[in-house]
């Protein structure tokens, strides 16, 4: 390396940086930018540096007014390259005396690099806040061939910072400037009700659980470690897995940042912003973003930790107001620009046109071009750059450069481009538009068409419908008449009801006659013809009624026919039947009587009819009895 | 000579156009040969839930057109989609007609690149034959016939319990036929009416459809689909459609199928 003859300009830069450096150490609160309740810090991560590697330098604005922050630019970076910037916002409430007080600001770390070594003034930093630009101090380095000569990192003038780049240390407790963050001073937005797990846990969170398709979601995982748990390194295991979003990193890995401190269970945790990442939802429903998983190493111990699960409900954007043409996705707010060149050309020629979309949201990858007789569009190329634009917003701009062919001659009006947008701030349909204006077409060669092929054979088809045929209400079907189902089984259910009548009624008559023909019955009428008998006096049939009484009385119970016997073989059968033979002898002595009854010429006195029915009753009785005993 | 020119963001319109009026500008832009603005109306319309016949056939229309003259992945299959559903939805015969001729010329167009292509020739897989056969006649048709199958067979039911001799015979006889037909026509209008109310069918918008089976894994012997392929879809589950092919189900992603607006029902 060869030193050479410092300049005046340099050592005009160099005296400024060790004044800046020095009005930082000695005097932190002279680098306020006294313009209201502002406060502006810049710092270096290190005050050397080696060539090809890269360095933070980080810029930090609080305000207690409503303004936001916001356009940080790094300010003349003379012979280095910016390759990174994060852009974080920031709150803090403080409790001083009594006096609470809220901040909000934003922090931003440019990451940096040059490529040959020497010393470089930065800066100075600024972002626009309530109209003006409020500006940091301008920092320098030096930068050395070998990293060795690098100096170590450097710690922010105030706030309680860590550095971003040297994370694990702050983390861990050995913060010299830890003492320095009064105890009182947490921020509320992060505090939690209790702690996922000791020591340190990752807790996840979304700016917003719902958002349309296309719509940006911040994605953030925060880092939460108990002070009093010392020692640890954190490495970093699986990203979050949203297959169903495009992914924008705000905060890549590796890059802890601590936000202050948090009240947790009633504890104070130190928290660190350790990811931030947009996503934009690719189609409607629930969609998962998974967890976020890291090792908490101490010593040869791994913890795993997990961020939780979190779902977001997409739904495509509103119906309602919808234009034309817009693309499912086209979420942000966008404007367009154009340029066309040449504006003459002749027929069969082509004019390059520029579009440029820029804005904020998931910029589109097409753009509808305008249609036009005699106008051809061939491919665009694209240019894009994405970007942070406001805080933890993507956006940027993509060129889009066509060649447009014109195959009409004279002054050809090529229309405009026009870009519908849903613009999810004002949760409204917005057209970015673009005229791109006429270009005079001279006279040329005639242009032969590029789609003749395929019209050749597409030729046959029909002209375009000029009225609407609108559907008309639906048409009554038969069989959506639950009736028109039960009517389809009535003919045959009635055949089915009125052949189980007939059964039935059949049946019923058949059990009746049958009835009617019992012996119990036969005997139940023969005693009634005997009482009948009695009544009427009429010793002769109320004899022959007895005798038919007595004689079913033995058919039906004892099984015994005694009309076909004769004198004592009556007794015996009877006996032999289970009749006692007290109630034989008296069933003989009974037909006896009545045997002489019928053929007597005067029949039977009146009491002794009387007698004889009683005992022809009792004797029936018996029958049964002896029957039932039997 | 080059210029810059505006760049601009402006609310959309107040009020949103009518569906008239949005009918009538996709179609102006279709007769001015602005395929792409007519194709973002009649898809607006769509959006929209308005069912239309007309609408349909000019979406089918536009998306032919913009084939025709810079063709896009999956044009063609749209443009069959479009003339399906009008053809389904049209009360007017001549309009059915020339959506069912528009569709024969893709399709056409779509067998000659596939040939062209060296892919399998295009097939359009009928529908099963039962459904042919409940398609013969209209739904209508297979109810009136149940009813009368139904009289038919009560009536000779009663002959054969009542009647005696040749009559009491040709009772049954006509109990017996009648009997088989209201079950054949019974289960027809019942099927005829199912259809009705829950067949949803879609067109493959997307050249060479795999087919999958339900881990999504490519199934090895069923050939890729054609574009502009008709199908019928069983289920939808996470970005997958279950269709019917001839000979199984399958699972397609759903953004290769298009699905039909189908009549009130």
């Amino acid at each position: 390396m060869t030193r050479g003859r410092v300049g005046p300009h340099a050592l005009a830069a160099l005296l400024a940086a060790v004044f800046a450096l020095c009005a930082l150490c000695i005097f932190p609160r002279s680098a306020r930018a006294q313009a209201g309740q502002t406060e502006a810090k810049a710092w270096l991560d290190a005050p050397t540096a080696a060539v090809d590697e890269p360095f933070a330098l980080h810029f930090q604005v609080m305000t207690t007014g409503s303004d936001t922050p916001s356009d940080p630019q790094p300010g003349p970076l003379p012979g280095l390259t910016v390759v990174g910037t994060s852009i974080s916002p920031s709150t803090s409430i403080s409790i001083v005396n009594g006096v609470v007080s809220q901040r909000r600001g934003v922090s931003v770390v440019w990451t940096l690099r040059g490529s040959r070594p020497g010393s470089f003034t930065l800066g100075p930093p600024s972002v626009a806040l309530g109209g003006r630009r409020v500006r940091g101090d301008v920092q320098s380095i030096r930068l050395v061939s070998h990293p060795g000569a690098a100096g170590t990192a450097r710690r922010p003038p105030g706030f309680g910072g860590v550095d971003p780049f040297d994370t694990w240390k702050g983390l861990f407790g050995d913060d010299p400037l830890k003492d320095l963050v009064q105890e009182q001073e947490t921020e509320p937005n992060l505090a939690l009700d209790a702690a996922r797990s000791p020591g340190a846990f990752l807790h996840a969170t979304v700016d917003k659980p719902r958002a349309v398709v296309g719509e940006q979601v911040t994605y953030t995982v925060y880092l939460y470690v108990d002070p009093s748990d010392r020692q640890g390194e954190v490495e970093d295991k699986r990203e979050a897995s949203a297959p169903d979003f495009l992914r924008r990193p705000i905060v890549e890995g590796g890059r802890g940042r601590s936000l202050g401190r948090a009240r947790v269970g009633g504890r104070i945790w130190s928290v660190h912003l350790w990811r931030q990442t947009a996503y934009f939802p690719l189609k409607a429903g629930a969609l998962e973003i998974g967890p976020f998983a890291a090792d908490m190493v101490k010593g040869s111990r791994h913890e795993p930790k997990e961020s939780e699960r979190l779902v977001v409900q997409v739904s495509e954007a509103p119906a309602a107001g919808r234009p034309a043409r817009y693309v499912s996705g086209d979420v942000g707010r966008f404007v367009l620009s154009a340029e066309v060149a040449p504006r003459e050309t002749s027929r069969g020629g082509t004019v390059s046109v520029t579009v440029e979309l820029r804005g904020e949201g998931n910029l589109p990858a097409t753009l509808p071009m305008p249609e036009g007789a005699g106008i051809e569009w061939l491919e665009p190329q694209v240019r894009e750059k994405v970007e942070l634009v406001q805080n933890t917003r993507i956006g940027g701009r993509r060129t889009f450069t066509y060649v447009a062919r014109l195959g009409r001659e004279g002054e050809v009006e090529l229309g405009s481009v026009e870009l519908p947008f849903f613009n999810p701030d004002s949760r409204a349909y917005e057209i970015a538009r673009a005229a791109l204006g006429r270009v005079h077409v001279a006279p040329g060669a005639p242009v032969a068409d590029a789609g003749s092929e395929e019209q050749d054979k597409l030729a046959g088809l029909p002209p375009p419908v000029t009225a609407r045929e609108p559907i008309a209400a639906a048409p009554r079907h038969l069989s959506d008449a639950a009736p028109f189902w039960s009517a389809l089984g009535l003919g045959p259910l009635a055949y089915l009801v009125a052949r189980a009548g007939d059964r039935a009624r059949t049946s019923l008559r058949a059990r009746r006659d049958r009835a009617r023909a019992s012996p119990e019955r036969d005997l139940q009428e023969k005693l009634k013809r005997a009482d009948a008998a009695r009544r009427a006096k009429d010793g002769a049939a109320l004899a022959g009624a007895i005798e038919a009484t007595l004689a079913s009385a033995c058919n039906l119970h004892l099984k015994v026919d005694i009309r076909g016997l004769a004198g004592g073989a009556v007794t015996d059968a009877l006996l032999e039947a289970g009749l006692p033979a007290d109630a034989g002898r008296e069933l003989r002595a009974v037909l006896d009587a009545c045997h002489e009854a019928r053929f007597a010429p005067g029949g039977l006195a009146e009491g002794d009819g009387e007698d004889l029915f009683a005992r022809a009753t009792a004797l029936t009785k018996i029958i049964g009895k002896s029957a039932r005993s039997a | 000579m080059a210029a810059v020119l505006g760049a601009s963001s402006s609310p959309a319109a107040d009020a949103p156009p009518s569906v008239d009026e949005e009918f009538g500008l996709g179609a102006a832009a279709l007769a001015a040969e602005k395929p792409e603005e007519a194709i973002g109306r009649f898809e607006a319309l769509a959006d929209r839930g308005v069912v239309d016949a007309a609408a349909s056939f000019d979406r089918g229309l536009a998306y032919a057109s913009r084939f025709r003259k810079s063709p896009r992945p999956g044009d063609l299959g749209r443009a069959i989609q479009g003339f399906e559903e009008a053809r389904s939805l049209t009360a007017d015969p001549a309009r059915e007609r020339a959506a069912s001729a528009a569709i024969v010329l893709l399709r056409s167009e779509v067998a000659r690149r596939r040939a062209a292509a060296g892919d399998a020739p295009y097939v359009q897989p009928g529908p099963p034959a039962v459904r042919l056969v409940l398609r013969s006649l209209p739904e209508d048709a297979w109810t009136v016939l149940a009813a009368l199958s139904s009289l038919a067979l009560t009536a000779g039911l009663f002959v054969r319990w009542r009647a005696s001799g040749r009559v009491r015979l040709g009772g049954a006889g006509v109990a017996a036929s009648a009997g088989g037909l209201l079950a054949i026509t019974a289960l027809a209008a019942w099927a005829a009416r199912d259809e009705r109310l829950t067949l949803t069918e879609g067109v493959t918008v997307a050249e060479n459809v795999r087919a999958t089976d339900e881990g999504h894994a490519p199934i090895a012997s069923e050939a890729p689909i054609a574009e502009g392929t008709r199908l019928e879809i069983l289920a939808t589950r996470d970005g997958w459609t279950e269709v019917q092919l001839p000979s199984r189900r399958a699972w397609i992603t759903s953004a290769a199928i298009v699905p039909l607006v189908r009549p009130a029902r």
